[in-house]
């Protein structure tokens, strides 16, 4: 070969930062809002879905219904021998807080929302929960992946972690986790536990 | 300096093999084959398909066009190749659409649709670089003419 048909380097490390950078470009989006107008090609578009949230598993998918809407749900909440339960009413009727945070899933999209609803730190403290303690928490799903999830002090203790009953101003749309569900700062999408069944005090 | 690339290697090696080592201990064997096959295809799209086509690309175009400077080439190859991965890249997603999803909010976008347009801007943009390439191609062969 002789040097006019050679690729030069510089032409190859142009090629890849090119293609690169359109392959960014066009569907980094749907986790980075910036970008969001330019995402053509990504799997989830931010803002998509029931109330401008995209949905992974849906109630359906988890096998949650109808359990999810039957009128007789109630969060139960342990710590030893003391528990509390609360109806949706009895949620609504403690003080509600708001919180923007986004749903981050590990596939790779993220959306940011406003929730509201009540602290966890606040139902813990009802059934005497230490600020130490760590929780696990259990959603109404019968099996599978994720139905329960450790959640340590640094989070259940956080300001802005939420036993979330609205969302984006609406009541919580079944996919999303109706009657109520955990939204917390910094944790991956997976384990913001949705269809939410009890809390249990596991270490104090 | 031997030496450093020896050690350097060996701790790549190292490295694979550690992560061979957590592969095989934390998938299944049906995951395993499945990301042999994965990989797999990215060898023979790349070798049996990109590559035949860029190198049939390449010889038409120095044959056919041999008073094109070879910028022109370049361009048209590296467009070609923006165009293949993001291709490459979109595939999945009408093969998932066509599959049905899990639920309206995965892949929810006209895919194919836009990968046409999108190769429509590549060819635009090819061609107005490779005519700006001519011109001042012809103009430089001017003044040093």
């Amino acid at each position: 070969m002789t040097d006019e048909t050679r690729v030069s380097r510089r032409a190859l490390l142009g090629t890849i930062a090119v293609a690169g950078a359109t392959a960014v470009a066009l569907t980094a989006g749907q986790s980075f809002g910036v970008l969001a107008p330019l995402n053509l090609f990504a799997p989830r578009v931010q803002g998509y879905g029931p109330q401008q949230v995209p949905v992974n598993t849906t109630a359906k998918a988890a096998g949650v219904l109808p359990a999810a809407e039957s009128p007789d749900w109630a969060l139960t909440v342990r710590n030893g021998d003391r528990t509390a339960t609360f109806d949706r009413a009895a949620l609504q009727a403690l003080p509600q807080t708001r919180a923007r945070l986004p749903i981050a899933c590990v596939e790779g999209w993220s959306t940011t929302a406003d929730w509201r609803g009540v602290r966890l730190r606040e139902l813990l403290a009802v059934v005497g929960a230490p600020s130490g303690a760590t929780v696990l928490l259990t959603r109404l799903q019968p099996r599978g992946a994720y139905r329960m999830t450790t959640m340590g002090p640094e989070f259940a203790q956080d300001g802005t972690t939420l036993v979330a009953l609205e969302l984006n101003g609406e009541t919580l749309d079944i996919d999303h986790g109706y009657p109520a569900r955990i939204i917390a700062p910094g944790r991956p999408g997976v384990l913001q536990t949705k269809w939410l069944s009890s809390i249990d005090v596991t270490e104090a | 300096m031997i030496r450093l690339r020896i050690l350097i290697g060996a701790a790549g090696a190292a490295l694979i093999g550690l992560g061979g080592l957590y592969l095989v201990q934390d998938l299944r064997w049906a995951q395993l084959v499945g990301l042999v096959v994965w990989l797999a295809a990215a060898v023979v799209l790349h070798d049996a398909i990109l590559v035949p086509v860029v190198t049939v690309l390449d010889v038409v175009l120095r044959r056919s066009a041999r008073r094109l400077p070879p910028v022109v080439v370049t361009i048209v190859e590296a467009g070609f190749a923006v165009g293949a991965l993001m291709t490459a890249l979109v595939m999945p997603e009408l093969v998932a659409q066509a599959r049905g999803t899990r639920n309206p909010t995965v892949v929810p976008g006209d895919y194919g649709l836009r990968l046409i347009a999108l190769w429509g801007v590549i060819v635009l943009v090819v061609a107005v670089l490779s005519a700006f390439s001519v011109r001042r191609a012809r103009r430089s062969g001017r003044r040093s003419g």
